[in-house]
């Protein structure tokens, strides 16, 4: 059953000439890898960390210090949200030169940007949880930036209630990390699969 | 007879990494440090000469002598195991009456040993002690 499933996940037709590794680089597929490790790796990190701003530093100092696979857990979790941010941008690059965005694919490309968008902001806001010095500046500047925007002073206040690394700020930033953004995230990157498939392009797995 | 869905091959093949992430996984979620606290420290002004401070959550009293020593009591009756109340002269057991002094020395029954002491040390402006392992 699960065999035929996967075979079901396969396009039933592919353009040759879009067999080539150098037209993709398998590029999607290795961002799609990575998100799923990702998620994988965050699930895991759940069971450990405490959205509070007095218990998430600890508890990412006991799940590096005394858990088993902890600290390789949280590295490779990090290690992934910046993979997948270098491997879309190359994915955007290489649909850029291929000229892939274009009529009638134009669709799939305004998908995959919001993809690109939205992965940005999961780094973001999964910058602030471990509340580090690092994690605490960077939230810090990231919301004096938000403020030159229009409306930049509501946005602020709608991710910020209280303060960076309040219980609040802390909180909101820690939903749409775990659940707000890979949900929107997981359904878009499921229409991106599906349109590629509509317009016979490579899927899975390049 | 009809083919089996699956070889053992197959079979053992997908055993074997199932029970690999099952190990993996309980060993991630069982930490190698235990979750309690092994000692609790207070500052050391809190402690008033000749008097105790005591510290409920943790069942246990440090008190000050009048010549300044120091003692750690833990507060849970050697009689049947009620949680001792401080009173001024002392410790007293609110189920069966048993009285102590105040280093934990039995003055009335029906209890007939001490509180037991802690392990504790004032390092500087502060007081650790040693909790008492978990039974």
């Amino acid at each position: 059953m699960i065999g035929e499933f996967v075979r079901h996940l396969f396009p039933r037709i592919v353009l040759r000439r879009n067999l080539r590794i150098t037209y993709t680089f398998c590029l999607g597929g290795l961002s799609f890898t990575t998100f799923l490790t990702l998620i994988v790796t965050g699930l895991l990190l759940m069971f450990y960390y405490r959205p509070s701003p007095t218990g998430a530093f600890e508890s990412i100092q006991f799940l590096e210090s005394s858990v088993w696979g902890g600290r390789y857990l949280r590295s490779l979790h990090r290690f992934c949200s910046h993979t997948l941010l270098v491997l879309i941008m190359l994915h955007t690059l290489r649909v850029v030169l291929t000229g892939a965005y274009r009529h009638p694919r134009h669709g799939t490309w305004v998908v995959g940007t919001l993809i690109l968008f939205l992965a940005v902001g999961s780094a973001y806001t999964g910058y602030l949880l471990p509340l580090d010095q690092l994690s605490y500046w960077a939230t810090q500047t990231g919301m004096e930036l938000l403020r030159v925007l229009p409306l930049g002073e509501q946005l602020r206040t709608l991710f910020v209630p209280d303060h960076i690394g309040g219980p609040l700020s802390l909180l909101r930033f820690y939903a749409l990390h775990i659940a707000v953004l890979p949900t929107l995230m997981l359904s878009l990157i499921f229409l991106h699969f599906f349109r590629i498939r509509r317009s016979k392009g490579v899927l899975p797995y390049l | 007879m009809a083919e089996p869905a699956a070889t053992r091959r197959q079979f053992l093949k997908a055993l074997i990494p199932a029970v690999a992430g099952l190990v993996g996984c309980w060993r991630y979620l069982t930490p190698v440090r235990d979750l309690v606290p092994r000692e609790v420290s207070v500052p050391a002004g809190e402690v008033p000469r000749g008097g105790a401070l005591v510290l409920p959550e943790h069942g246990l009293a440090v008190t000050r002598g009048r010549e300044g020593g120091l003692r750690a009591l833990n507060l849970t009756c050697t009689h049947l195991g009620c949680r001792v109340t401080a009173t001024e002269t002392g410790f007293t057991c609110p189920c069966h009456g048993s009285r102590f002094d105040e280093n934990g020395a039995v003055l009335t029954g029906p209890a007939t040993r001490a509180l037991h002491e802690l392990v504790c040390f004032e390092d500087g402006d502060r007081i650790t002690v040693r909790l008492p392992e978990a039974t």
